[in-house]
C-alpha cells in the first residue's frame, strides 16, 4: 500500500464515527457531571476544536506549522461581533465571520506558497502577536483596550453558556468535521494527499502548489473564523487582552498533541488550548501558567507521535497482551 | 530632524534586537532548536540581577549575574532538550518544549516575584549629548558599542576558532562531524550558553525601556524573531543588517503613525521579505538533491 493510500485508508473509519457519536454525549456528561463551569469550559475547548480541525489542515497535509490560529479566531470573533452590532441577523453575522476568516487565510498564502518551515511559521506568529494591538488601533470599532460586549441577536442572548449552548457548539464541531472528512475524501482530499505524500510528483502531474495553498489556508481561516465566532457568542465579551500570541501557541500545540490528521485528536486538542487554560485560570499569579507548561511538557514527554495515535498505539498494545492472558 | 532622531533610535533598538537575534541562530544553527524560552531565560537572569541591586550591588555586578545566570538557565535547558529521553524526537516536539519551558519560567516568575512592574536601571544614566538637534544619551552609545563588540567577537569565533567552525560544521552534517570526533553534545551545550548569555545583554539593554515584569521580556523574542526570519536562519550578519532595519522601521511606524501599528508593520516587513527572498534577506539558498 502506498503513502498515500495509507493516509486516506487512515482518514474515515467507522471508529471515526463512533468516537464522533460519542462526542455527541459528553456535552450532557460534562455538564451534568462537572456542573456549569466544567460545561463551559467544554464549551470553549470544544469551540477551540475547530481552530484545531483548521490548523490540522495546515500542519497534517501542507506540512507547515501555523501559529497564527489566534489572530484568525480574533478576526472572526470581531468580524461577527461588529455585524451584530450593525443590526445583521445572527446567520449572516456568523457567516461574515466565516468569511472574515477565510479571507485572512487566503491572503496569507500568497506568501505562504513560497516561504516553508520555520520562516512560515515565525512569519505567521508575527500576525498573532500584532493581533491584539491591531484591535487597539481599530477602536472605534472595536472598542479599543476596553473591549465590546457581543451584541445579542435574534433571541438568542450571548455569553450565557449553558447546556444548550454547548450542544449547538459540539453540533457545529461534529457537521465542520464531517464536512472536512467528506471535502478529504473528494478531489480537494486528493489534491492536499498528494501534495503532502508526494509534492513533486503532483507537481509533475500539474497540480498547482499555490492552489493547494490558498485551498488549505482559506480552509484553515474559515474554520478559525468559525471558531471565533462561537468563542464571541460562549464568552460573551470580546477583548484585545483574550487575544495573545499564547492563544495561537495553545492552538498549534492542540494539533500537535491531538495528532495533525485525526479529527477526534482535534478535539482533544482544542479542549487542551481551550478548555484547559480556563480551568487552570482560578489559579492565581504565575500558578494557572506554570501548570499549563509543566501539563504539555509532560504531555510532549509522554506522548511521542501526538495524545491520539499514541492513545490508538496504546490501545493496539495491550489488545494482544489481553488476549494472551484470556488463553492462559 | 525628526528623521534623523528615529534612525539614531532604531539603530540603537536594531543594535539590542540583532544581539537577541544572534542568540536565537546560535542556537538553531547547532540545534536547529528555535527557542521560545530566549526572552524567559533573560527575564529569569534580569530577575536575578534585580534582586543583586537590591541587596546594594554595583551595576557592574548585577549585569555580570544577569549574563550569568541567563547563560546557566540557557544551558540547563538545552541539556534538558538535549537529553536522551528527547534524543529520537523529530525537531517540532523540541520546539514545543522550548514553548512549554517559556510557560514554566513565566509561571515560576509569577509566583516567585509577583506581576507588579519594576523598573531597572539603565547602563549609564543621563548624560543627554545634543549633536545637531539630535539627542544621544550615553546609554545609546554603550548599546551600540556592546553590539558592535558582540558581533565582532562571533565573527572571530565562529570565523577564526576551532571550536566556532566545529560548530558550523555541526550545521552542516551532525553525523559527519560525530564521526570527525567532534564533541557534538558538548558544542550544543555550548550554544546554549552563548545563546543565554547574549539573551542576558540584551535582556539589560531592553529592561530599562520595557520595565521588568514576568511578560516583558517576550518583546525579545517578538523583535527577535522577526531579525532572524527576515535575515535568514543561517546568517548572523544577517541578523545584524535586519536588527537595524527591524528597529528603524518600529520607530518610524511609531512616530510617524501609531505605536499600535508596529507589531502589524514588522509582520508585514518579515511576509514582504519572505514572498521576495524566501530564504530571508542573507540566507543562503538550499541546494536540494532532486
Amino acid at each position: 500500500m502506498s503513502a498515500t493510500a495509507a493516509a486516506r485508508r487512515r482518514l474515515f473509519t467507522s471508529r471515526t464515527a463512533v468516537l464522533l457519536a460519542a462526542l455527541a454525549l459528553a456535552p450532557l456528561a460534562a455538564e451534568l457531571g462537572g456542573g456549569p463551569y466544567i460545561g463551559y469550559a467544554f464549551a470553549l475547548g470544544t469551540a477551540f476544536a475547530l481552530s484545531v480541525l483548521g490548523n490540522n489542515l495546515i500542519v497534517g497535509y501542507l506540512g507547515e506549522a501555523n501559529l497564527a490560529g489566534g489572530a484568525f479566531l480574533a478576526v472572526g470573533a470581531y468580524a461577527s461581533a461588529i455585524a451584530l452590532a450593525h443590526g445583521l441577523p445572527l446567520w449572516l453575522a456568523g457567516l461574515i465571520g466565516i468569511a472574515a476568516g477565510a479571507v485572512i487565510g487566503a491572503l496569507l498564502s500568497i506568501p505562504a506558497a513560497r516561504v516553508h518551515g520555520h520562516q512560515l511559521a515565525l512569519a505567521t506568529l508575527g500576525l498573532a502577536w500584532a493581533a491584539p494591538d491591531v484591535i487597539r488601533y481599530a477602536e472605534a470599532w472595536t472598542g479599543g483596550s476596553d473591549g465590546m460586549y457581543v451584541p445579542t441577536s435574534g433571541g438568542i442572548p450571548a455569553g450565557l453558556g449553558g447546556l444548550a449552548d454547548t450542544y449547538v457548539v459540539t453540533g457545529i464541531f461534529v457537521v465542520c468535521a464531517l464536512l472536512v472528512l467528506v471535502a478529504l475524501r473528494g478531489r480537494a482530499g486528493r489534491l492536499l494527499l498528494t501534495h503532502a505524500e508526494a509534492g513533486p510528483a503532483a507537481r509533475g502531474f500539474g497540480v498547482r502548489a499555490w492552489a493547494v495553498a490558498m485551498l488549505a489556508w482559506g480552509a484553515c481561516g474559515a474554520l478559525g473564523g468559525l471558531s471565533g465566532v462561537l468563542y464571541g457568542h460562549i464568552v460573551g465579551y470580546l477583548s484585545p487582552d483574550e487575544f495573545t500570541f499564547q492563544v495561537s501557541l495553545f492552538i498549534f500545540v492542540g494539533s500537535m498533541v491531538g495528532g495533525a490528521r485525526s479529527v477526534p485528536g482535534a478535539w482533544i486538542g482544542g479542549l487542551l488550548a481551550g478548555a484547559v487554560p480556563q480551568l487552570l485560570s482560578d489559579i492565581p499569579g504565575g500558578g494557572s501558567i506554570l501548570t499549563f507548561g509543566v501539563v504539555l511538557a509532560a504531555v510532549v514527554a509522554l506522548a511521542r507521535i501526538g495524545l491520539y495515535p499514541s492513545l490508538e498505539l496504546l490501545g493496539a498494545r495491550l489488545r494482544p497482551a489481553r488476549k494472551e492472558a484470556a488463553d492462559e | 530632524m525628526l528623521a534623523a532622531q528615529v534612525l539614531i533610535t532604531g539603530i540603537v533598538m536594531g543594535a539590542i534586537y540583532a544581539i537577541t537575534g544572534a542568540g536565537l541562530v546560535v542556537i538553531y544553527r547547532t540545534t536547529g532548536v528555535i527557542n521560545f524560552a530566549h526572552g524567559d531565560v533573560a527575564a529569569v537572569g534580569l530577575f536575578c540581577a534585580y534582586g543583586a541591586l537590591r541587596l546594594g550591588a554595583p551595576y557592574a555586578v548585577a549585569a555580570v549575574v544577569a549574563i550569568a545566570a541567563s547563560a546557566a538557565l540557557s544551558a540547563l535547558l538545552g541539556t534538558v532538550i538535549g537529553s536522551r529521553l528527547f534524543r529520537r524526537r523529530p525537531v517540532l516536539d523540541l520546539i514545543v518544549l522550548t514553548i512549554s519551558a517559556g510557560l514554566i519560567l513565566q509561571g515560576l516568575e509569577g509566583v516567585v516575584v509577583g506581576q507588579s512592574v519594576r523598573t531597572f536601571p539603565a547602563v549609564a544614566e543621563g548624560g543627554l549629548t545634543r549633536i545637531g538637534g539630535v539627542s544621544i544619551r550615553v546609554s545609546d552609545v554603550v548599546v551600540v558599542a556592546v553590539c558592535v563588540v558582540v558581533f565582532l567577537a562571533l565573527y572571530l569565533f565562529f570565523d577564526r576558532t576551532r571550536t566556532g567552525t566545529s560548530m558550523r560544521a555541526l550545521n552542516e552534517n551532525a553525523e559527519a562531524t560525530r564521526l570527525l570526533g567532534v564533541p557534538v553534545t558538548r558544542l550544543r551545550t555550548l550554544a546554549w550558553v552563548l545563546a543565554g548569555a547574549l539573551a542576558g545583554v540584551a535582556g539589560l539593554f531592553v529592561a530599562p525601556i520595557y520595565s521588568l515584569q514576568p511578560t516583558s521580556m517576550e518583546v525579545l523574542v517578538v523583535y527577535g524573531f522577526a531579525v532572524v526570519v527576515a535575515g535568514g536562519f543561517e546568517s548572523v550578519v544577517g541578523a545584524l543588517v535586519c536588527g537595524v532595519l527591524v528597529g528603524v522601521l518600529q520607530n518610524a511606524v511609531s512616530v510617524f503613525a501609531s505605536s499600535k501599528l508596529v507589531l502589524i508593520a514588522v509582520a508585514a516587513f518579515m511576509l514582504v521579505v519572505l514572498a521576495i527572498r524566501p530564504t530571508g534577506l542573507l540566507g543562503r539558498r538550499p541546494v536540494v538533491r532532486v
